[in-house]
């Protein structure tokens, strides 16, 4: 026989590491184990076909989006935590995109407005001829690779880029 | 597709990388809810073999040897399996879930296996946290212990042809025609599999 863990991811959960948002409150998480070598090769061939446009920067299947944003990529964190995350850890959302800075997170949504993916804000330049801005993003695709893309450079069920939201604190 | 070649496909790396970019429960089981191949082969359970094939398929990934430093190459045509298997045949998918939460090394493949066990649950009153008729007292953290199917499931051929027999039980179900034909029969175990004509009896 073979136990299964009842409430996966709690604190009594020897797969899952201590982690707690900024009030103390655990962050469900469990560690995942890698994928063998060809199942990370086919899935960079897959996505470097799919979004080309996308840079690898790096491939584990040991964390997930959520994890490398919350958890410095020591494990998984279903997306279902982060509301309580950003909640709890004084995120607010950027109003504007004049207002992006690095260090910020882009939640992405699905089309019933579900959260699917973060990712990071490397950086966010003006292009004055279509007075835009250009937002480059470091997100980790599910137990896939680190990608380094454009907001809506994301696979399909990751959802769309819905809004920023920022911990920065101004000089008191 | 020919039912093998949906197999192949849904057992591929291409099909896991396709769902492996899912970063919740929900959204792996939304990417393998409406994959074309698996709707597909969903459409062809409406044929009662189709189904049996799908069930001895998955016991058969259950069986294959892996290497222990990584995840199980097939954890996500494991999920898929036991999702086309819930869709049609509780029964069957319940015993596939608790073979499939006998393997080591899964990722959602195991927690679709428990969300079938636990649907079989109660409600604890005092937590809300769920247990099974047999662990009425469970808690978070607890660990639950389950018999290991395979023990006492047999392959026969043809292919679409098996019994469960379970050792308090005396009578074999059929699972085609969901009856209890009655008596004891003898049948082969799993290791050995051996087959028995439908006919053979104790």
């Amino acid at each position: 026989m073979s136990p299964y863990i009842i409430q996966r991811g709690g604190p009594r959960d020897p797969q899952a590491i201590p982690l707690a948002t900024k009030l103390g409150t655990h962050i469900t998480n469990e560690r995942r184990r890698e994928l063998a070598p060809d199942s990370l090769r086919a899935s960079a061939e897959l996505w470097a076909s799919e979004r080309p446009a996308a840079r690898l920067r790096s491939i584990s299947a040991t964390y997930n989006c959520v994890g490398m944003v919350f958890a410095s990529r020591r494990t998984w964190v279903d997306t279902d935590e982060l509301e309580k995350i950003l909640q709890e850890d004084g995120y607010h959302r950027v109003s504007g995109l004049d207002e992006i800075d690095t260090g910020d997170v882009l939640i992405y949504r699905g089309a019933k407005g579900e959260i699917g993916h973060i990712g990071v804000v490397l950086s966010s330049e003006p292009v004055v001829g279509t007075a835009s801005w250009m937002v480059t993003v470091l997100s980790k695709w599910g137990a896939e690779g680190e990608y380094i893309h454009a907001p809506d450079h994301v696979p399909h069920f990751c959802g769309r880029p819905s809004e920023y939201w920022s911990e920065r604190r101004e000089m008191p | 597709m020919t039912i093998a070649e949906l197999f192949n496909a849904i057992e591929s790396h291409k099909m896991a990388a396709e769902v492996n970019i899912a970063s919740s429960r929900r959204l792996a089981n939304e990417i393998v809810r409406s994959h074309p191949i698996v709707r597909e082969l969903a459409d062809k359970m409406k044929k009662p073999r189709v189904t049996e094939r799908i069930f001895l398929r998955l016991l058969g990934l259950t069986s294959q040897a892996t290497d222990p430093r990584y995840e199980n190459p097939s954890d996500i045509a494991l999920l898929a399996y036991l999702l086309l298997l819930s869709w049609r045949d509780r029964q069957l998918a319940l015993i596939a879930g608790s073979a499939v939460c006998q393997m080591p090394n899964l990722w959602w493949a195991s927690k679709m296996a428990t969300d079938i066990l636990e649907r079989r649950s109660e409600q604890n009153e005092m937590a809300g946290e769920t247990s099974t008729p047999v662990a009425a007292n469970t808690h978070a953290g607890d660990r639950l212990f389950l018999a290991d199917p395979r023990s006492f499931l047999t392959a026969a051929a043809p292919p679409y042809l098996f019994r469960i027999r379970h050792p308090n039980l005396t009578q074999t179900f059929d699972p085609r025609t969901r009856t209890v034909p009655g008596g004891i029969r003898r049948v082969a175990s799993h290791s050995t599999s051996r087959f028995e004509p439908e006919a053979a009896a104790a």
